[in-house]
């Protein structure tokens, strides 16, 4: 048990230096972030999503739930005014609606989806340092809330994505994904809940 | 008029030594070492011609690596170091920063679909096509940097995304990567600054990427590098040829050198053979470089075992002259028909080569034959000015001559038949075990382990293969398109079985404008939907105009595009279609891991069923032709087995026998050899066993064409001897064709020899 503080602190330095490639101070807003924001296994909630197409005046409004596994991926429910799910994995992007399969693109076939979706995932998920290795990040934090926003280090990733900005306290209340194309995506989160425990019925809809 | 001849020629090649040194910084970079420039092309098909030069021309300038290490990020260091370390050659990376094919095919995207949204879009209600419109507008994040309105269906990202099947590479943090076996690759590409047959370039290049190749194990000792280019066989050959060149010339050299200065011990013997050598060098080396744009190192290691051969007319007139006291005149004057008859043998027997479709052998056989010219003819002219009065028998001779004449002669006795018999009986056993094969792969094989990890980078990046091909040609570029598209659907088949790992083709990247149209067309389906979506998200009327107002991708556009860059080696454009005919439009189809033969018959059926589709299986055409050409050579080869006794008669008459058999015998045990060894039949064997007979003929002619027995045999010994020598030398040569050819003409040369003192005339 002795050797245990020196063992840990080996460990904080060895994650020191790999965050030495980083900004410092950078580094230290994200972890600040971190420690704000309650990560648990599991959490779900609701979410309202204004979605602003470049040209078009009318805001598209969705609404749904959402199903948030940190080791299994992401479900992303649209209930109104249409139904759709979107469900991130590890290897595929699935897309369903009423008329069942959308889109599958699974990340052996297109490496771009993989990119995707560490991306959506990093930004559902609150997988802050995912998102650090391919975007430069500022913010701030205040009390117990906290604002960053994300930039694309690639040019290649600049022509899809411009900007991602988060913001929250004890969870990630508002997420904003500006596309290069011009499309602008809104999201609320509201009655999240955390679980320590994947229940089978969730492990089930991953399958 | 002997004086003058001699002037003349001593003229002659003066002037070409000096051409020869003139431009000798500009030939050695003309010396090649490309191996497929030793392949036979096809003159019929003038079109097949320029497709294969177009990819070869593509080809060989450019250098693939891959570099893999433990993880992402040490890959992407290990690039770097090998950037490092390839910096200065004046190489140009190419693929990082390359064209995004989206920006360029954006105006035209009306006109382009996949198959699979082609089909949807043929049977999709209304209510499905506004249905996927809407739940693209309502979800998350579009996977593409087309404004939602500009593809509400999302068709043209789907198109794109089929492009992007063509190739595992992706741009990632400024490098291109991929995956594969679960291990993350950097692939760097570059074009050379100059030919990949530039000698010095090659040395230099080889040499900093294995430094590349310690830096990158340095930082992870189980890194991957891999590395593929024409460059890399040339430099593998260059030294492979360098180093054979070397090997086989100095030890012909010293080798004749010290044999003919032990028996004849006259420094004027030796001054006479180094001025035929040099002679015979100037004269081969001159027509090869006169007539041939790009001389092959090939030809040049093969050129260097002609020394047994150049060597050997000096030797034998030095033996006519052993104990001879004649004048010197006297002698020439006497032996000049002789030496005409000893120099059309092997000429002709080099000829035949040249007969062949095989660039590389029509260019040794042209080397081969100006050099045995060059030393005859020095012989020839000079021997009497240089020659000494008399050369005295040699001392250390004696034991050798007194050997040979106690050589077993034929007699017609009833003992030598039975042996006789055995021995063909024996032959005859090895004949029928005599297989042939003309794989041309296995001739003309480049160095073994640069092709496995050429094959381990093709893989890795899904390059298609240029052994096997489509050749599609047609009057206008649109017909071509529409062919391609045609001959397309019925490959997909294959794709969906597994037969072929897929397909490169200009129309993937460039639809035909019957295609455009057709998508066109299928769009006006989209109109109630439109309508719908349009009430649906408020949009202003007329909304879907913008999007359908553009214009049709030409040919040309494409072509100017830099987005058409990787793949304008597969569009051949106008090109001639033989004499007189107006010129065709033409492409290329490339496939890429053809699972087996019957799947290549099966893609040699499919040209048949398409206009203007040609299945061109290059290694199998090139083995059918070597084939042809065998038949053919073995035809030739039993027509002057047959042509030589007439051709021989009026000089010979009854005693022709005494000059053919024994070397028809050694040709046939040749064959029983090879039989026995498993060592196959092939073009080369032919051609060597020609070569073999025009060599032992002239040793039985010089035989036979004097009395003085013990020294013409010691001549005969001594020139067999040196021919074996660098023969022998030949046959060490990794080039298999070098190889086969030394392997036979030292069995053929080691057996005619052993055989001719055998059926002399005794004195």
């Amino acid at each position: 048990m002795k050797t245990s503080p020196s063992w840990f602190a080996k460990c904080l330095f060895a994650a020191l230096t790999l965050c030495l490639a980083l900004p410092s101070q950078a580094a230290d807003l994200l972890a600040e972030v971190r420690a704000r924001l309650v990560l648990t296994p599991v959490t779900q909630g609701e979410f309202q999503q204004t979605r602003q197409l470049a040209r078009i005046k009318k805001p598209l409004i969705s609404t749904g739930r959402f199903l948030v596994v940190r080791d299994a991926g992401v479900i992303w429910e649209n209930l109104a005014p249409i139904e759709q799910t979107m469900r991130l994995t590890k290897n595929e992007i699935l897309q369903t609606g009423d008329g069942g399969t959308l889109m599958r693109l699974s990340t052996d076939k297109e490496p771009v989806v993989g990119i995707i979706n560490d991306i959506l995932f990093g930004v559902l998920a609150g997988e802050f340092e995912t998102l650090a290795r391919r975007f430069t990040y500022d913010g701030k934090v205040e009390g117990d809330t906290w604002r960053l926003g994300f930039k694309p280090r690639d040019a290649n990733l600049a022509r899809l994505i411009e900007t991602l900005s988060l913001a929250g306290g004890r969870d990630i209340e508002q997420v904003e994904i500006r596309s290069a194309a011009g499309d602008v995506t809104r999201i609320e989160f509201k009655a999240q809940t955390h679980a320590n425990e994947v229940s089978a019925e969730i492990r089930k809809r991953f399958e | 008029m002997h004086r003058l001849l001699a002037m003349l020629w001593l003229a002659l090649l003066l002037g070409a030594a000096c051409y020869l040194i003139a431009g000798w910084r500009d030939s050695a970079g003309r010396v090649d070492t490309d191996l497929l420039a030793l392949l036979p092309r096809d003159e019929r098909r003038p079109m097949l011609e320029t497709a294969l030069k177009a990819l070869a021309a593509q080809g060989e300038r450019q250098l693939a690596l891959l570099v893999s290490a433990r993880d992402d990020a040490t890959t992407r260091r290990a690039a770097s170091e090998v950037r490092e370390a390839l910096a200065g050659l004046g190489l140009t990376e190419q693929g990082a920063g390359a064209v995004f094919p989206g920006d360029f095919y954006f105006p035209y995207r009306q006109g382009l679909l996949t198959v699979a949204d082609r089909e949807w879009l043929a049977t999709a209600t209304p209510e499905a096509a506004t249905a996927r419109a809407l739940n693209l507008a309502y979800a998350l994040f579009t996977p593409s940097n087309v404004p939602w309105q500009s593809d509400p269906y999302g068709f043209f990202g789907d198109w794109l995304k089929s492009l992007g099947e063509a190739t595992p590479l992706r741009p990632s943090n400024g490098e291109l990567m991929l995956e594969h076996d679960g291990r993350p690759y950097v692939a760097l590409t570059y074009a050379l600054p100059q030919s990949a047959f530039a000698g010095d370039f090659q040395q230099k290049l080889v040499a900093r990427l294995d430094a590349a190749r310690d830096r990158v194990h340095a930082l992870d000792p189980q890194a991957h590098f891999l590395a593929a280019g024409v460059v890399l066989h040339a430099a593998a050959a260059a030294r492979q040829a360098e180093g054979e060149m070397s090997l086989i010339g100095l030890g012909s050299l010293l080798g004749t050198f010290f044999l003919i200065g032990f028996v004849f011990q006259s420094a004027r013997a030796l001054k006479l053979i180094a001025v035929s050598l040099v002679s015979g060098t100037v004269a081969a080396l001159f027509a090869a470089f006169l007539l041939f744009e790009r001389v092959h190192a090939v030809t040049l290691v093969f050129g260097v075992s002609l020394i047994g051969v150049a060597v050997d007319y000096a030797i034998l007139v030095f033996a006519q002259h052993l104990g001879n006291e004649e004048p010197v005149w006297e002698r020439y004057r006497r032996l000049l028909p002789t030496l005409g008859m000893v120099l059309l043998t092997p000429a002709l027997a080099y000829l035949a080569l040249a007969l062949t479709p095989f660039p590389g052998l029509k260019q040794m056989a042209t080397f081969a034959v100006c050099g045995i010219f060059g030393a005859w003819a020095s012989v020839v002219c000079f021997y009497p000015y240089l020659l000494p009065a008399t050369l005295p028998l040699p001392g250390n001779a004696g034991p050798v001559m007194r050997l040979l004449a106690r050589w077993p002669r034929w007699r017609n006795t009833g003992k030598c038949w039975g042996l006789a018999l055995c021995l063909a009986a024996a032959m005859a056993g090895g004949l029928a075990q005599l297989r042939t094969n003309d794989d041309i792969r296995g001739l003309f094989s480049g160095n073994a382990t640069l092709m496995a990890e050429h094959r381990q980078v093709a893989d890795i990046l899904h390059l298609p293969s240029p052994a096997q091909m489509f050749l599609l040609s047609a009057d206008t570029p649109e017909a071509l398109l529409q062919n391609e598209e045609a001959l397309i659907e019925r490959l997909r088949p294959f794709v969906a079985a597994n037969r072929i790992g897929g397909y490169e083709a200009v129309s993937r990247w460039l639809p035909s404008e019957a295609r455009q149209r057709q998508a066109r067309v299928l769009r006006e389906r989209l109109r109630v939907s439109n309508a719908r979506i349009g009430e649906e998200l408020e949009l202003s009327a007329g909304w879907d105009e913008e999007a359908s107002s553009d214009g049709v991708l030409t040919a040309d556009a494409w072509l100017a595009s830099p987005v058409s860059m990787p793949f304008r080696a597969l569009w051949l454009g106008a090109m001639p279609d033989g004499e007189g005919s107006a010129p065709r439009h033409a492409s290329m189809v490339l496939l890429k891991s053809l699972a087996d033969r019957d799947t290549a018959a099966a893609l040699a059926g499919l040209a048949h069923a398409i206009p203007g589709v040609e299945w061109v299986d290059q290694t199998r055409e090139i083995s059918a032709l070597m084939a042809r050409y065998r038949e053919l050579l073995t035809q030739t080869l039993l027509f002057a087995c047959l042509a030589v006794p007439f051709l021989l008669y009026p000089f010979f008459g009854r005693r022709v026998w005494r000059i053919v058999v024994p070397v028809l015998i050694a040709g046939g045990a040749t064959l029983a050899v090879m039989g026995y060894l498993g060592i196959p039949l092939q073009l080369l064997s032919i051609l060597a066993l020609l070569l073999t007979l025009g060599m032992g003929i002239d040793y039985a002619i010089f035989l036979q064409a004097r009395q003085t027995h013990a020294h013409t045999l010691l001549a005969t010994t001594l020139a067999a001897s040196l021919t074996l020598l660098s023969f022998g030398l030949l046959a060490l040569s990794g080039t298999p064709a070098l190889h086969a050819l030394g392997l036979t003409v030292t069995l053929g040369v080691a057996l005619s020899w052993l055989l001719t003192p055998v059926f002399m005339q005794k004195n």
